[in-house]
């Protein structure tokens, strides 16, 4: 499994993304996680109280 | 040996290995809710010093202190008498008079606000005090250390 990018930032926040785990089929359903983080004490944009942001990403599975 | 290999091949019974690989993918999204703020760090206190009846205005020193809003969030100052609960969005200029050494004083800001840029930004309490004031002392020097009323409060609203 791949992610198209493992980092971004969205109103000026800073993330990342890694996946949980790789595997191996069984024939039944494997439940995996793509897991994020944002560092601390970052600021960040925005100028009203709350703003929301969204970003779109890719996850690629190969076997 | 090669005779029976060759033979195979044309028989198609060998063939090279293949390692393609298959894959499929999905799109999913990454949503982020930014809740901004705004902290003040502490003020330094501001300095007067006066005589009794002197002809020009005093103006304070120090009085130094920095915001650190979210980039882009718009805040600005108000000013309140006293450490009474904020009462936003407090006032641009509070007049007091000191209940020790009787000298009224007016402080301000060196700005009405600003917009955050994510870093801490520098600004001041600024204070005058009126020429030809008298002042209460009952010796060559004092100072207002036992003041009631000469803590102030500085609000940030954003």
């Amino acid at each position: 499994m791949a992610l198209d990018a493992t980092s971004g930032t969205l109103l000026g926040l800073s993330y990342s993304l890694a996946l949980s785990a790789s595997g191996s089929g069984t024939g039944a359903t494997q439940s995996y996680n793509i897991n994020g983080s944002m560092a601390a004490s970052q600021a960040g944009t925005c100028g009203t109280g709350v703003c929301t942001g969204s970003q779109t990403r890719t996850l690629t599975l190969t076997w | 040996m090669k005779k029976l290999l060759a033979a195979l091949i044309a028989a198609g019974v060998v063939c090279a290995a293949t390692t393609d690989a298959a894959n499929t993918s999905g799109q999913f999204n990454v949503n982020i809710t930014l809740n901004s703020t705004c902290s003040l760090s502490t003020v330094t206190a501001l300095d007067f010093t006066y005589t009794s009846f002197q002809g020009g205005a005093a103006t304070a020193s120090n009085g130094g202190f920095t915001a650190t809003c979210t980039n882009t969030l718009p805040y600005t100052f108000g000013l309140q008498a006293g450490t009474g609960a904020a009462v936003p969005p407090g006032a641009a200029t509070i007049t007091v008079t000191d209940n020790r050494v009787n000298l009224q004083y007016v402080l301000g800001t060196s700005a009405a606000g600003g917009t955050g840029s994510g870093a801490a930004q520098s600004y001041n309490i600024t204070g005058t005090m009126a020429a030809n004031q008298s002042g209460t002392c009952a010796t060559a020097s004092c100072t207002n250390a036992a003041a009631t009323n000469k803590t102030q409060t500085l609000i940030l609203n954003f």
